[in-house]
């Protein structure tokens, strides 16, 4: 791919100012809690370009053109038609329980959440950081392949290079600054990232003559192209329909480099537009599917070349429509969406190892500065293994990626949907439904995409979202078939305190000038900002 | 809408609307002067003292 001189001036300027963002955010990171929920200082703009630009990845730019050009409104669907919904119905449920709790308590991480609200429970710690771990790294590992693939394609590098290159960047730009040198970058990634991604929609929409002239044609190639799911193949209802539910709707934000944003919110007021800022953040972030269908009507027009894969409808549709600039803005759009999902992951995987694994879990002693040194060394290593397999991608871990949403979701999502909204959730509740959840979201998603890939277990039904329906059935019938238990993050609410007609305790508290009845739930402030 | 099938329609664009509705609706009822939230189930004090 040539892109000349004016190609790369974009690409440079892109990597010189996402470094230099990066290394300006590192400059006011002083402890643990700025490291890793930057110190509880974000506001609403922040909290939802870090949110959404976590959520659209390089594959998924790459990915929303070639399922436009190749499934028409199928994968759409399948993915986000409820997807909207389940956004917004996550800051509802989540935002404000888990506002309160990072601030009420030394929580950095989604284990750390989870086992504060289980009965400081090792089990839950341990098995919900080793998904976070293992989720994170196949997609740090895809990540790294879509930069060797704008490494190679763009630049003529050798894989090597590239992942090498790719690897050093982020790295360079997040690992001193942690989350808030992350999240400023997604901020101007997601610029970049949504701005091409509507500016190409818009053209393709209009080379064909407009949305309802689109739909029109396409239905012309294929009335299948305008159905929400197909009546055979991989898109059929029953797999379509229940992932957009289940992990669309239903466990949106289990996946925890979504919801361990909520940590990082200032004050309760921020949350108040953030749902509404957030539905239209990704809405232009995903506007790149109808540069897909439009290609596909084009391609049978004749006016653009065939393509034999569509995830090469995208990079094709550039080199042939547009000038080296534009070339340039979309590699560097493809790499913004690419660092901007890969930092996320870098942090929480090694947060995971370092906090909820060494330090809480096996009990190795660290103080505040020693853990965010480990935490820095352990991301470096996670980076290193996860491009070294990266160079020559076994055909499994494309396969776990396939797989990689929807198993944490069924995973992570009940437990934290249940345990900030349903007081009777407990301890043993919570790991069956973790462990429900990773074997049949996890498990059973995995064993289909590799041992039985010709005749999957459950076909056609999608697994994952038997996965979370398995985990939230688990954990409502163990929670209630087993004793109730109090959480830490409910100790604050009015009717958690002691009443004047309970008890001794609460009259010699209200003696000594106890404040049972009285409003006693103002935040504290933040520790540090 | 848009030369789009009906129930294609109700995800494409109609998934949007609602959440958009949605968070217009959370935006202005949402309480921000306390740090409780809502839940179900009863507390555990409650549940264990009956």
């Amino acid at each position: 791919m040539s892109f000349g001189l004016s190609g790369a001036i974009a690409i440079v300027l892109y990597l010189s100012i996402t470094v230099a963002i990066g290394l300006l955010a590192a400059r006011r990171v002083n402890s643990m809690r700025d490291y890793m929920i930057a110190g509880n200082g974000f506001g609403k703009w922040l909290v939802s370009f870090g949110v959404v630009g976590t959520i659209v990845s390089g594959a998924s730019l790459l990915g929303n053109v070639g399922s436009g050009y190749g499934t028409g409104y199928a994968l759409y669907v399948m993915t986000m038609g409820f997807a909207f919904l389940g956004l917004t119905v996550a800051y509802l449920l989540l935002a404000k329980p888990m506002t309160v709790t990072a601030r009420r308590h030394e929580v950095y991480t989604l284990p750390d959440l989870l086992a504060l609200r289980y009965g400081d429970s090792t089990t839950v710690r341990v098995l919900s950081a080793t998904g976070v771990v293992l989720g994170s790294f196949i997609y740090m590992v895809v990540q790294f392949v879509a930069m060797a693939w704008v490494g190679t394609t763009v630049f003529g590098w050798s894989q090597l290079a590239s992942v090498a290159f790719g690897g050093a960047v982020v790295i360079l730009y997040s690992l001193g600054g942690g989350i808030r040198s992350a999240i400023w970058t997604n901020l101007f990634q997601m610029i970049l990232l949504a701005g091409f991604a509507v500016w190409i929609a818009v053209w393709g929409i209009r080379e064909v003559g407009g949305l309802s002239a689109l739909h029109e044609k396409l239905g012309a190639i294929s009335p299948e192209y305008l159905e929400p799911w197909h009546s055979d193949g991989a898109f059929v209802w029953q797999n379509v329909l229940l992932y957009a539910f289940f992990i669309g709707f239903l466990a949106y934000a289990g996946v925890p480099h979504v919801n361990t944003k909520f940590f990082t919110i200032r004050n309760l007021e921020v949350i108040r537009w953030l749902p509404f800022i957030s539905c239209f953040l990704y809405l232009f972030g995903i506007a790149a599917i109808w540069a897909g269908t439009s290609y596909r009507v084009l391609e049978d027009e004749g006016s653009v070349p065939v393509v034999n894969d569509p995830d090469s409808v995208l990079p094709t549709l550039i080199i042939d429509q547009f000038s080296p600039f534009v070339v340039g803005i979309l590699c560097a759009a493809v790499l913004a969406a690419v660092m901007s999902t890969t930092d996320s992951f870098m942090l929480l995987s090694g947060a995971a190892i370092v906090r909820d694994i060494l330090k809480q879990s096996i009990g190795v002693r660290m103080s505040d500065r020693r853990e965010m040194l480990y935490t820095r060394i352990a991301c470096v290593v996670l980076m290193v293994a996860a491009g070294a397999l990266a160079l020559n991608p076994p055909p499994f871990v494309m396969a776990l990626m396939a797989v990689a949403w929807g198993a944490l979701s069924a995973m992570l999502g009940p437990v934290v949907y249940l345990g900030m909204r349903w007081r009777r959730a407990n301890t043993k509740g919570a790991i069956a439904s973790l462990s429900a959840g990773i074997l049949v979201g996890g498990v059973v998603a995995i064993l289909n995409e590799t041992v039985f890939q010709d005749s999957p277990l459950l076909s056609p039904w999608n697994v994952a979202a038997l996965g979370v329906l398995a985990s939230y059935v688990a954990h409502v019938v163990v929670s209630l078939a087993t004793a109730p238990e109090p959480s830490k993050i409910f100790a604050h609410f009015r009717d958690e305190q002691p009443s004047p007609l309970d008890d001794d305790v609460h009259e010699e508290g209200a003696k000594a000038g106890g404040t049972a009845g009285s409003k006693t739930n103002s935040l504290p402030p933040a520790p540090s900002e | 809408m848009f030369g789009l099938p009906v129930l294609t329609s109700l995800f494409v664009f109609g998934g949007f609307v609602a959440a958009v509705v949605l968070a217009v609706g959370f935006g202005l009822r949402f309480r921000s002067t306390d740090d409780e939230w809502a839940v179900l189930g009863k507390p555990y004090r409650t549940t264990r003292r009956r």
